[in-house]
């Protein structure tokens, strides 16, 4: 248990409140960098300042991060440790709600301990890890689908990506990327193939695409806009 | 990165926004979409206007919310305004979730009234 006080005056001392963005930015780099996703995420999401550059500096948010390839934000409040009663509230709230893309924020408030913020952590990486199966659309008009399971068998995957709509139209895979990782003296290896090549899932991953044993990181897939949905 | 596709918003409102108060229940809110951003005096009038529409036990729980949030809807004006994406929750009992929630969505908010004269004077 550990509930001091971190920057206890960041509310009155401006280096204090640097400090204290800073360890909630560094914290959640480190956990969206453990999934390979630090490039899907924009920080700072939110405005922090008035118009007039004059930022807030309420602590709300001291943190905000946004996923816009799958709709989804974080927003940390760090409360005035001497209004406040010292526990972590978390809720989920939805912004935009009525428009084209309604984006799910994680919310989190607390006044900031080492307790409170692994705590936050905790909740943050539950939030932001990729589930298997779901895709994130990629810049080059494809798909990328993320693996939560770090080795998984040729059966496991063709299960898994039976669920992707582009699988009903193979013939809009341009390309295909498995990129894994764990192979002898090769670290991340790509294995590729053409559209022509592909002619239904079992081939895109037979046995000579892939071994059973290694363990894949992610598939990419890259097609006609015609065949994502 | 991959950035939030605007390119078929050409026809909606500059200014885009809400008030909403939320938790225990409760899920009220007043939202603005105008060509012009909100002045002080009109964001004021949707904070009464939220909490008009609340019940009384609805509206004394969130009595300390709504009046910080009165005070940082003075503070921005003072400061030229909010611009958007901005969010704020406004939970000073910090019951549970129990909060008004500022939310702009796009464009501006809280401008004083010429700067609202100027803007309207942009698009004509």
């Amino acid at each position: 248990m550990n509930s001091e006080i971190l920057f206890p005056r960041f509310l009155d001392d401006s280096n204090e409140y640097v400090q204290a963005e800073r360890l909630w930015s560094q914290k959640f780099e480190e956990i969206v960098s453990q999934f390979g996703e630090r490039s899907l995420w924009d920080v700072p999401w939110l405005a922090t300042a008035f118009v007039d550059g004059v930022p807030f500096q309420d602590g709300n948010p001291i943190f905000s991060a946004i996923c816009w390839s799958r709709n989804k934000a974080i927003r940390v409040i760090q409360e005035n440790p001497a209004a406040a009663d010292g526990g972590l509230s978390v809720w989920s709230d939805i912004f935009d709600a009525d428009g084209p893309s309604p984006i799910t924020e994680l919310v989190i408030s607390c006044v900031l301990t080492e307790d409170a913020l692994n705590e936050a952590m905790q909740k943050i990486q539950f939030f932001v890890r990729p589930r298997a199966g779901q895709s994130v659309p990629h810049a080059e008009s494809g798909i990328l689908i993320p693996l939560t399971q770090t080795t998984m068998g040729r059966d496991a995957l063709i299960q898994l990506f039976a669920t992707q709509s582009i699988f009903r139209r193979p013939e809009h895979i341009q390309r295909f990327s498995i990129v894994s990782r764990g192979l002898p003296n090769f670290g991340l290896t790509e294995q590729r193939a053409t559209g022509s090549q592909i002619q239904n899932i079992n081939e895109l991953l037979s046995p000579r695409t892939m071994a059973d044993t290694a363990e894949w990181k992610t598939l990419s897939l890259i097609g006609s806009a015609e065949g994502l949905s | 990165m991959v950035g939030r596709d605007e390119s078929h918003e050409g026809s909606e409102p500059l200014h885009r926004g809400r008030i909403q108060a939320q938790g225990g229940g409760t899920e009220v809110s007043v939202a603005w979409a105008q060509p012009a951003a909100p002045t002080l005096t009109e964001m004021l009038g949707f904070c009464d206007t939220l909490e008009g529409k609340l019940a009384p036990a609805e509206r004394e729980v969130r009595r300390s919310d709504f009046a910080a949030l009165r005070k940082f809807l003075k503070t921005a004006a003072s400061h030229g305004g909010i611009s958007g994406e901005l969010k704020k929750s406004f939970r000073e009992k910090r019951a549970k979730s129990i909060r008004v929630d500022l939310e702009v969505r796009k464009g501006k908010a809280c401008v004083s009234e010429p700067d609202k004269k100027a803007d309207e004077g942009e698009k004509t």
